[in-house]
């Protein structure tokens, strides 16, 4: 600091600071020194009084250790005879949740693949089916409920090669080829219901082949129950037509082929619902009742694909327009889960 | 501030008088003018307050003797902030109440003042006054304790709660500061004419 900068503002405190003249009462310093004293005094007594206390001699052999005693005698015991346990599902984390394991029963029906001439049927084993990638086919699939067309093998025009192969459980759309031909769809009914179960679809627009059969093979399980929806085992074989065998035998590939899904076993009588609709009846996925449950006036065809034990896929064509409904079983009732139309491709994965 | 001799001796006094309140006695007549002083010129030359507040400071400091904790600082540093505080908390009540100390004191000076005792030190009283009251509270009470109870900064930082080189630093400002209210030349030839 600049001594002489300050020196002026400095000098006037010092200065003033000099002619105070503060006189200091002396009896107000005494008075306050009694006040003091007192105050001593009383922090003296208190002092002398706790030294000289009874109670602060033997309080800690009066409570203090006693206390003490009891509280190792309790450690003792709560270490020796209680066992808690805590249970391990409180604090274990969540397990991951397991993707659904599916079964022989649960798999797509293997479909052989047409045979060709040159080469030998192809049938997929399990590890081409995992490998297959669910896309789904152009073709749209009609059905029809008539169990004989589907039990009657078709005859094939002109064919070359016979081709046997898998359906997509869930197909919208194959292409096989440049070409998309609408193939014949077969429904399998049946004896006493009218759900269709089977679509068949094959994939006739191969190129330039002009006469293939597929067969289609479909398990079913065996009826139950008077109330079990159970779909036939039904082979289906359906002739596509302008179609040449020599190209479609080397284009076809597995992700090509379409997968059809085994229909589930129901021990009991499933209730489908839809909104305040409740039907009652085994047959429930026939056309009729689709059509209620889905809202439509004339459905073309209708077409049940069974996902799983608990899922079905229900393709309806209606003036030109397919749509997709999922159906979830719910204590036993089928409900359908979603009006959207959606893809095949997400709900199978 | 005193010398380490000084300090050892009056850390020794401290000590014992944490275990003999009767050594309490010593430190307060060693410090009670000191104390004094400072308390009379915070509350503007009001005895009964002055008294008040001094004997209430150190019956606080007796309370609280075994507390204080030797820092190397003078046993008035601790003192002083006691004082302080007592004044702040006074002056609260004050203005609660209405109550102008200053305002008192200065009609006070000026009554026990005559014409003749005019003098340049009560013109540089009046020339203070007037800057002192420009400032911050603050930076008035780091001027006192600086120029009128004769403090170092560090004992200023150890009252003030400051850190010392803060305290250096608004010394400086402070001082600055009120060296920008002082009334030049020019302005002292026109308050004559």
């Amino acid at each position: 600091m600049n001594k002489n900068y300050f020196s002026d503002i400095t000098d006037l405190f010092f200065k003033v600071k000099n002619e105070e003249n503060i006189q200091i009462d002396e009896s107000e310093k005494a008075k306050i020194k009694n006040i003091l004293q007192t105050r001593i005094n009383e922090i003296k007594n208190v002092k002398e009084h706790k030294q000289d206390s009874f109670w602060n001699k033997w309080r800690y052999q009066l409570i203090g250790a006693p206390a003490s005693l009891l509280a190792l005698v309790l450690a003792l015991y709560a270490t020796t005879n209680l066992n808690v346990s805590i249970p391990k599902e409180d604090f274990s984390p969540t397990p991951p949740a397991k993707p659904p394991v599916l079964t022989d029963f649960d798999r797509p029906l293997v479909k052989t693949a047409p045979k060709l001439e040159t080469k030998p049927p192809r049938t997929l084993n399990k590890i081409q089916e995992n490998e297959t990638d669910f896309k789904l086919p152009k073709t749209k699939y009609n059905t029809t409920a008539t169990s004989q067309e589907t039990q009657a093998p078709v005859e094939p025009e002109n064919t070359k090669s016979k081709d046997t192969r898998e359906k997509p459980a869930t197909s919208q759309e194959t292409t096989v080829g440049p070409e998309t031909v609408k193939p014949r769809n077969t429904v399998s009914q049946n004896t006493q219901k009218d759900i269709p179960v089977i679509m068949d679809g094959t994939d006739t627009t191969s190129q330039k082949t002009t006469d293939t059969t597929t067969t289609n093979t479909q398990k079913e399980p065996a009826t139950s129950q008077e109330t079990t929806v159970e779909p036939e085992e039904t082979t289906s074989t359906v002739k596509p037509e302008n179609t040449v065998s020599e190209s479609t035998s080397t284009k076809i590939t597995t992700s090509s082929l379409p997968i059809i899904k085994k229909p589930t076993e129901t021990s009991t009588s499933p209730i489908y619902i839809h909104k305040d609709k409740t039907i009652k009846s085994q047959s429930a996925f026939n056309k009729e009742n689709l059509a209620k449950l889905t809202s439509s006036k004339t459905p073309d065809s209708t077409t049940v694909y069974y996902i799983s034990d608990n899922q079905v896929i229900v393709e309806i064509d209606e003036d030109g327009i397919t749509k997709w409904y999922l159906f979830d079983k719910i204590k036993d009732n089928w409900t359908i889960s979603k009006y959207k139309k959606f893809r095949t491709k997400t709900v199978v994965k | 501030m005193p010398n380490n001799t000084e300090l050892e001796s009056e850390r020794r006094l401290i000590e014992t008088a944490k275990v003999d309140p009767e050594k309490f006695m010593d430190l307060y007549t060693k410090y009670y003018d000191q104390i004094y002083r400072y308390v009379y010129r915070r509350t503007g030359g009001n005895k009964d307050e002055t008294h008040d507040l001094v004997s209430q400071t150190f019956i606080d400091a007796l309370s609280h003797i075994q507390s204080f904790k030797w820092q190397g600082y003078p046993f008035s540093s601790w003192l002083y902030k006691i004082a302080h505080n007592n004044v702040i908390k006074w002056y609260r009540k004050a203005e609660k109440s209405n109550y102008v100390p200053i305002e008192e004191a200065k009609n006070v000076s000026d009554k026990n003042r005559d014409q003749q005792e005019l003098t340049d030190a009560s013109l540089a009283k009046d020339q203070i006054n007037a800057i002192m009251e420009k400032l911050e509270e603050d930076e008035r009470e780091i001027l006192r304790l600086k120029f009128f109870e004769g403090l170092s900064n560090i004992e200023i930082a150890e009252i003030m709660g400051l850190s010392i080189s803060n305290i250096g630093v608004k010394v400086f400002r402070t001082l600055k500061k009120a060296k920008g209210f002082l009334p030049t030349k020019h302005d002292l030839k026109q308050s004559n004419e």
